[in-house]
């Protein structure tokens, strides 16, 4: 059996060689990295608004106000307004935007946030920790705002902005890249007749489907580390770093495989090739835009993929969040190898 | 070794079978032959056989193994030459045959012999993208024997090929069977079915007409002809006259008594005249 394996994997490395994927794979990636390290500027972030009213008179008034004069004139993104109905009417015009009232209760300041709904957990967080960090620095122990699960997944503020698209490439290129990659693959050796002499051997279908998507994990390693390395370097959690990306590839490319068996050519395929790439790529808007991630996003596994993949580049500490996502992927992956067994055996059976 | 009871096939999945109620036995070390035109359900039946179509309806066993739950085992014992040359293009011919080798799980052949056997030696190390369909063909050819298959399935092995590459591939595959080699080829060629053949079928249109030997059939169907070049006003005539039709028996005679035979030829009836008297159609 592991001969057998091994038989397909080299003979789907030479072919895959030879048909330049592993130079499209390495180009795609130095394109990536030039476009991160080039043109795309180090700060343009795409943080939420935050709009906030002090309501609050009370003897600490003038210091939260300093606190949040200070946030308002360095950061671009916070805004005083007037009232709380301003704050909602901004809001429901801006879905990229969060309100703050700063009240009194029992004479002791309490902050009250608002928020769209969809927002993610991670933001919400992030900023009521920054907050509370901010104001326990200048009134120790005066102010009591909820406390809250999570505290050790902050938000990674220091990131230069192009440097924090690589994650994006890292969760994108084994979807698009490798969906296409594994299809074209398939559709070539249909066209070659060459999986009617597979079959016809003792070569088992689970064992033609692993070695396809070992090139995929392969050429996804070999995408991750140049891009990566040529992006921040050592400075990476490398060895979880290529676990998700092996777990990615393998999900991504057992999906392309399935797509794949229902179709006779490449041309039939596309269409759902590119809507499942689409839908995929779909939980990247969250990524910029991290206040919007209502639950059709969440469900996505992209969306925590490209997280997990951040954590690995950017390493804050937040480990949870790339096992629970090696261990999403690991599931889904079995998954949907399973499923592309029997829809190989099917589609065999009737051509 | 093959044991084929009332195989039927449809691509439609109704009563249109491209092959219909198949029944045949072969026996270790024979070679039997599908005799027939283009479209009678050759390739259909073989395809069956080798689990690349599903068995709507019958029963066939090869080696002992019921085709329905086909096993690794079955797979080591079987070589396969397709009609239609199936190899990795980007793979050099000899990287072909050495990968389907790692496949298997029995004893292999090398590689290299069996390229020069087919005459592919000096093309070993080129893509397979640039051989021509004749190199395709013997490649596939190659490749079926890597197993060194104990029973063995050729379709059309030798169409397309020129007659000398024809004829080295009619000398493997009869020394095989002389190493022992059971095998069931298609064909539509009445010399491939007459030399290599223990026994052959008749198919048409997705029927077994009969089955027999070819020296039986040339017995039973064949009528004795003779073959004649006589002259007749200054023109030289040729004729094949039967020697069991009174009337040709006549006419025989005739040209015999006037003297005005320049060559005779006695002639066995070809197997594609004795399919035309069984079928009412030729192998065409
Ligand atoms: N893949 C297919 N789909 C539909 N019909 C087919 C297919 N292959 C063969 N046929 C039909 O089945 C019949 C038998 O074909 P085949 O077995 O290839 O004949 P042969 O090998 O004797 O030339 C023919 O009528 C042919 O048109
Ligand atoms: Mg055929």
């Amino acid at each position: 059996m592991l001969r057998r394996y091994f038989g397909l994997v080299k003979k789907d490395i030479i072919t895959g060689f030879r048909n330049y994927f592993f130079l499209a794979v390495i180009f795609v990636a130095l394109v990536f990295v030039g476009i991160i390290n080039f043109v795309i500027p180090e700060n343009a972030e795409i943080k939420p608004n935050v709009y906030y009213y002090l309501e609050y008179e009370g003897e600490n008034s003038n210091i939260l106000g300093d606190v949040l004069d200070q946030s308002e004139a360095s950061h671009s993104n916070i805004h005083s307004v007037t009232s709380r109905d301003e704050i909602v009417n901004i809001m429901e015009e801006n879905f990229n935007s969060i309100g703050m009232v700063i009240k009194a209760v029992d004479n002791k300041p309490m902050v009250e946030f608002i928020m769209q709904g969809y927002e993610n957990q991670e933001v919400v967080n992030t900023l009521i920790l920054s907050m509370k960090d901010d104001l326990n620095s200048r009134i120790r122990g005066d102010i009591e705002i909820e406390t809250l699960w999570l505290t050790e997944e902050s938000y990674q503020e220091n990131i230069p902005f192009n440097k924090s698209v690589l994650p994006i490439f890292l969760a994108m290129e084994p979807t698009m890249l490798g969906l296409v990659m594994i299809a074209a693959f398939i559709f070539m050796e249909k066209d070659e007749g060459t999986i009617k002499a597979y079959k016809v051997s003792p070569g088992k279908i689970p064992e033609y489907l692993a070695s396809k998507i070992t090139l995929m994990i392969i050429l996804g390693w070999i995408s991750t580390i140049i891009s990566t390395f040529l992006v921040v370097g050592f400075n990476a959690d490398y060895l979880n770093l290529l676990i998700i990306v092996t777990v990615g590839s393998i999900f991504a490319s057992a999906l392309g495989l399935i797509i794949a068996s229902f179709f006779d050519n490449i041309s039939q395929s596309m269409v759902w090739i590119l809507a499942a790439s689409i839908i995929f790529s779909v939980p990247f808007i969250s990524y910029f835009v991290p206040s919007f991630a209502p639950l059709y996003i969440r469900v996505l596994p992209t969306y925590p993929l490209q997280f997990a993949i951040r954590e690995a580049i950017f390493p804050s500490g937040n480990t949870q969040i790339i096992y629970s996502t090696i261990l999403t992927f690991t599931i889904l992956s079995i998954i949907s190898f399973i499923l592309a067994v029997f829809a190989y055996r099917r589609n065999l059976a009737r051509n | 070794m093959i044991n084929v009871k009332n195989l039927y096939h449809s691509y439609t999945n109704d009563e249109n079978y491209a092959v219909e109620d198949i029944s045949f036995k072969i026996e270790q070390g024979e070679v039997f032959g599908f005799l027939g035109p283009s479209g009678a359900g050759k390739s259909t039946t073989q395809q069956i056989l080798i689990g690349l179509l599903a068995l709507q309806q019958g029963e066939a066993s090869i080696g002992g193994y019921d085709i329905k739950k086909p096993k690794e085992e079955l797979f080591n014992l079987i070589g396969v030459s397709f009609e239609h040359p199936n190899v990795y293009k980007k793979l050099s011919g000899l990287e072909n045959l050495e990968f389907y080798k790692k496949m298997f799980s029995v004893e292999t052949e090398d590689s290299m012999k069996l390229l020069r056997m087919v005459g592919l030696e000096s093309a070993a190390n080129k893509k397979a993208g640039g051989y021509s369909k004749g190199m395709l063909q013997r490649l596939v050819f190659a490749r079926s024997m890597i197993n060194n298959p104990k029973i063995w399935f050729l379709d059309e092995p030798t169409s397309g090929l020129d007659p000398n590459t024809a004829s080295e591939i009619k000398k493997i595959i009869r020394k095989k069977n002389d190493e022992g080699t059971t095998i069931f080829l298609t064909t539509h060629n009445m010399y491939i079915a007459d030399e290599l053949c223990d026994r052959i079928a008749f198919i048409n249109e997705g029927k077994i007409e009969l089955i027999d030997s070819p020296r039986n059939l040339k017995l039973k169907y064949g009528e004795k002809l003779v073959k004649i070049e006589y002259k007749e006003n200054e023109k030289i005539k040729k004729e094949s006259l039967s020697m069991i039709n009174d009337e040709d028996k006549k006419k025989l005679n005739k040209l015999i008594n006037e003297g005005k035979i320049e060559t005779m030829h006695s002639q066995e009836a070809t197997l594609e005249e004795i399919f035309i008297k069984v079928t009412g159609r030729g192998l065409k």
